[in-house]
């Protein structure tokens, strides 16, 4: 009946277009009531840029459905290739978050905000601080300060 | 042994709450308490103290309320490392001090799991706490800075919400301290005005939550005594006062007499509906235990549906939270075993189920140790406040 799945045309902001069925961009939020109302034209996206997009859309293609599947196979491999698609680096993984607050996708926005507080669990501060490129802004007097506050977590 | 409380925890299905298991061994009051501590992210949205204007890193580009929502999800010692990191990030996690009262997010996640231990030893109460959300360092034992330590050496825990807890002094029970587990903030409520005179401090129960509709944390104050009434039998009537304090107010509201409320406080009293809950002392004219509620908003003392059934009625029971529902931990001294009880729908007497049954049984860990049998569950718990005191 329905062989010709419907498709929603996106223009990323650096003018790129890409080609998404119907089904995965209702679970975008933000362009949800643009998509339900039939609109035909590219939607614009100015604060995705085209590489972006395409690991979004290529994260939602994978998990539609497929997220509230209950066989364990299935979800076993879903978490695979969620592992092999969130080895991007720092500034991709902060877009793929920045996209997906935007497009408000509500799985992708988890899914990347967890990966991030994963990184920072049980490192300690000179390992954050690597990791995220932060530098040390305290004066001695205020680390002694606020160490003295939290004693307890010494040795930390 | 807090293996044991943990193994609990799970059984009970609580792990998504941050659960206070506390109990006082004395034969005077054998009961376990179960006082639920509540830890969601703490910081509102949209409060943005203003980052340092050097090279920003990568991650501090990403909007302030993302942030948050990513620091929400790690276990509070790694939270806490992260307020060494530089001073954005410390700001960040201690959140912006001139935005009061604190604010829940509504995007955060709940469920981090945390347990508050109390202490009380000769020198003062101490916290200390287990976070269930830190996997690495599970069933391991911190304590707790105490920011009024000097001024309030002797406490109690009244209640804690969204990462506040509220505290009292447990000599005079007139001094009141709200502060920040994981931040700065401390707010010291005012002292009532002419003190509990007249009032014994015994029977002043207190509740700390906040108004679901104006978003204010308030601290509800309940006392009582007896009075004899002129040309009555001479027999003296209990008679109820009601204060309520709202954080940053700097006063006590006495509400209008409602007739004697008399409240068991040595529980918590979880929040659910927007309403703060207590047990009530049995009296000869009430033999069973009520649920009262109190309404944060309206301000009004109700009577929640409980279920009609003998075993829970005459049992001594103390309330918590489980996955949003009033539940109950009724102490069976027959059997000596704990019944959880759950409310599953709010104020109906028909929807509680009896969830679990702890057994009246003791861990292997536990069992060279010599104990009255009648305290087996109080001795899981006390083990957790001893193993914390080293």
């Amino acid at each position: 009946m329905s062989s010709k799945k419907k498709v929603i045309t996106l223009r990323s902001s650096d003018g790129e277009i890409f080609e998404v069925e119907e089904a995965v961009a209702l679970e975008w939020l933000t362009i949800k009531p643009l998509v339900e109302s039939g609109c035909t034209d590219a939607i614009p996206l100015p604060q995705v840029t085209g590489n972006i997009l395409a690991k979004v859309i290529e994260y939602c293609k994978k998990h539609i459905g497929a997220s509230e599947s209950e066989d364990r196979k299935i979800l076993y491999e879903l978490e695979s290739w969620d592992a092999d698609f969130i080895k991007v680096d720092q500034g991709t993984l902060f877009d793929l978050i920045r996209a997906a607050d935007y497009l408000t996708i509500k799985t992708l926005f988890e899914f990347t905000c967890q990966t991030v507080a994963d990184t920072i669990k049980h490192k300690t501060i000179e390992e954050v601080r690597h990791i995220f490129r932060e530098s040390n802004d305290f004066t001695p007097e205020e680390e002694k300060e606020i160490r003295g506050k939290s004693w307890w977590l010494q040795g930390l | 042994m807090l293996t044991g409380v943990g193994a609990y925890l799970n059984i009970l299905g609580l792990g998504s709450y941050l659960v206070t298991f506390s109990s006082v061994m004395d034969a005077a009051d054998p009961f376990p308490l179960l006082q639920l501590y509540f830890r969601p992210p703490k910081h509102p949205r949209g409060c943005d103290p203003g980052r340092p204007s050097s090279a920003p890193s990568p991650i501090s580009l990403l909007p302030w309320e993302i942030l948050l929502l990513i620091l929400s999800r790690l276990p509070l010692t790694s939270r806490v490392r992260c307020k060494y990191v530089c001073r954005a990030w410390r700001s960040l996690v201690e959140g912006n001090p001139e935005s009061f009262p604190p604010r829940s997010s509504p995007m955060g996640r709940d469920c981090d799991p945390c347990v508050l231990f109390h202490c009380d030893r000769s020198l003062g109460s101490s916290l200390c706490f287990v976070d269930f959300a830190d996997e690495e360092r599970l069933w391991k034992v911190r304590r707790l800075h105490l920011p009024f330590k000097g001024s309030m050496p002797e406490f109690e825990v009244v209640g804690s919400c969204d990462g506040l807890v509220c505290a009292v002094d447990s000599l005079q029970r007139d001094q009141l301290v709200v502060w920040d587990v994981f931040g700065r903030d401390r707010w010291d409520l005012p002292k009532m005005e002419g003190g509990n005179r007249g009032w014994s401090n015994e029977g002043v129960v207190f509740g700390f939550g906040r108004d679901s509709v104006s978003g204010e944390l308030k601290v509800v104050r309940v006392s009582r005594k007896r009075v004899r009434i002129a040309g009555g039998d001479g027999v003296p009537l209990p008679q109820s006062e009601v204060h309520v304090c709202t954080l940053g107010s700097n006063t006590w509201r006495m509400l209008p007499a409602e007739g004697p409320i008399l409240l068991f406080g040595n529980s918590s009293q979880p929040v659910v509906n927007g309403r703060l809950h207590w047990a009530t002392i049995p009296c000869h004219r009430n033999r069973e235990s009520r649920i009262v509620s109190f309404d944060l908003s309206s301000e009004q003392f109700g009577i929640v549906s409980q279920p009609d059934c003998l075993d829970f009625g005459r049992s001594h029971f103390t309330l918590f939270l489980t996955d949003g529902c009033v539940s109950t931990a009724n102490v069976m001294f027959s059997r000596g075993a704990l019944d959880i009880w759950v409310m599953k729908v709010y104020d109906m007497a028909e929807s509680w189920i009896k969830w679990y049954r702890i057994g009246p049984h003791v861990p292997r860990s536990l069992k060279e140790m010599e104990v009255d049998p009648g305290f087996k569950m109080s001795r899981t718990f006390w083990r957790g406040r001893r193993l914390s005191l080293t």
